[in-house]
């Protein structure tokens, strides 16, 4: 079996120790309550403001709980010595990292189920198809920096650089489609044509993580369906890439 | 004996001493309101938000609301830079072009200025958004406010008129209007002393699109010539006037 239900259940283990559940639901309890002050204080759309509002924290909210609590419980493994008792079982490293990821990317679809409850309960959004596809982009988008979070902490060897990596990562995904925009429209910038080179070649290695979870369309609907089903499909396509390149670095790795 | 323990508490308490005295002359002080900063451009605009429009148009929205109002000061809506509220309402109106938000609070809070001259902008902007996507998502309204504006605030009455024809030139695509936005052009022609445009275009609408009004709006349209364009004498002899 390519999956080691044990690994996982030890991984989950971690999570429950770590408390990480009980502070990521605090932490949505606190960021709902704060988006119902805010929209209260608006003279008008409330229920939009709060509906926006909710669901645009609760993403940066999870991205930021489930990058620390893989970068800093990866590198923990690895400081510990922990990996190399781990390793020493009947697990091949493929394995082992395909496990991890496995355990990890429930606790991101758990983050996101989460959240997914919240703008639901919070009644200021529709129960409609824009509403599932916000869903299945959030969950991608979740799986996307889990993924890349353990990729990182298995290359970088300190947990907090890795934590800033795939910070540095995500928000560079998340403004991918800004950064293109101005790179190709704003001739008045200084090496316009250089900007423009580098950032269309950085693009070709980057998820368009911008073009998914729109909190638009939980208040105006999805547009075109069909882009968002490509842009999430591109999303998915992007966590076999970023788990192959963890298992390389596991692989080639000596103890 | 000197112990390296009353030297810590010594020194202890020789920081604390010196945080009390910088708590005497900072406690006062208040976050400086440095006017309206200057927008972001459009391109630039959602990255507050991560890539997501939508939150950085909630974020800003809330933002601008309370513009000016910082750390327990108020700053009146005259001592705003309304040359940077405009770019800041186009950029937000790039961010959501559908959002009523925005054009609310341009008609309702910003307009309030006691400074007329201010009112070029918003003016401008209401017009804009008043005259876009009209069809769809009944902006016309946002034109509305921006020749009350022009005409009761500003008193540019040429302004308000030239509005007033767009804003009724809106029913040839097709938009549903009522009757007081239709005859808009009349109100403030006869605000102007052209009593006889007034009465023309008014006549005109009673003859070709009454049988597309509620009743109420025809009521309405009869007793504003009867009682506003006519004088006492012409109402009683005109046809559409009710006889005593």
């Amino acid at each position: 079996m390519i999956l080691s239900l044990p690994l996982v259940g030890y991984t989950l283990k971690a999570a429950r120790r770590d408390r990480l559940i009980w502070i990521v639901a605090v932490t949505f309890v606190l960021s709902i309550c704060m988006s119902f002050f805010l929209s209260s204080a608006v003279i008008s759309e409330k229920d939009i403001f709060a509906s926006v509002f909710i669901a645009g924290s609760l993403r940066i909210f999870a991205v930021v709980g489930l990058v620390l609590f893989t970068c800093f419980y990866i590198r923990r493994l690895f400081d510990n010595r922990e990996i190399e008792y781990l390793l020493s079982r009947p697990i091949s490293r493929t394995s082992f990292v395909l496990s991890i990821a496995f355990a990890l990317s429930c606790v991101a679809l758990c983050f996101a189920a989460f959240a997914i409850i919240a703008v639901i309960a919070s009644g200021s959004a529709a129960i409609d198809i824009s509403l599932y596809i916000w869903a299945g982009s959030l969950a991608v988008e979740l799986l996307i920096i889990t993924n890349a979070a353990l990729f990182f902490s298995m290359v970088i060897t300190s947990a907090s650089g890795s934590a800033l990596c795939t910070i540095g990562f995500y928000v560079f995904a998340r403004m991918m489609g800004q950064l293109l925009g101005i790179a190709q429209t704003d001739a008045t910038l200084p090496a316009a044509d250089l900007l423009s080179f580098v950032f269309n070649g950085i693009s070709m290695f980057m998820p368009r993580l911008d073009l998914l979870t729109q909190t638009s369309w939980l208040v105006y609907g999805v547009k075109d369906v069909a882009q968002s089903l490509l842009s999430i499909a591109h999303g998915v396509a992007c966590i076999p890439v970023l788990l192959c390149a963890a298992i390389f670095d596991l692989i080639r790795r000596e103890f | 004996m000197v112990t390296p323990f009353r030297i810590i508490s010594l020194f202890l308490i020789g920081l604390f001493m010196l945080q009390l005295s910088f708590w005497v002359i900072t406690r006062d002080y208040r976050p400086l309101w440095l006017d309206v900063p200057p927008p972001p451009s459009e391109e630039a605009s959602a990255g507050i938000g991560l890539g997501d429009p939508q939150f950085a148009y909630r974020s800003y929205g809330i933002t601008l609301q309370n513009m000016g109002d910082v750390g327990g000061e108020t700053t009146p809506l005259r001592e705003l830079n309304y040359d940077l509220l405009t770019k800041w309402f186009s950029v937000l109106d790039y961010l959501d072009p559908k959002s009523n938000y925005i054009p609310m609070l341009v008609a309702y809070y910003f307009s309030a200025t006691d400074n007329p001259d201010q009112l070029d902008g918003p003016i401008a902007y209401l017009r804009r958004v008043g005259l876009r996507e009209a069809a769809h998502y009944k902006k016309w309204r946002w034109l509305v406010s921006a020749i009350y504006l022009a005409r009761h605030k500003q008193k540019d009455l040429d302004l308000a008129l030239s509005m007033a024809h767009e804003l009724s030139a809106l029913q040839n695509q097709n938009i549903l209007l009522p009757s007081w936005a239709k005859n808009m052009p009349a109100f403030i022609m006869l605000e102007q002393g052209d009593k006889e445009s007034a009465y023309d275009l008014t006549m005109a609408m009673l003859r070709d699109g009454v049988e597309d009004m509620h009743p109420n709006e025809v009521n309405f349209m009869v007793e504003y010539l009867c009682t506003r364009i006519l004088d006492e004498a012409e109402a009683k002899i005109h046809t559409l006037c009710p006889k005593p």
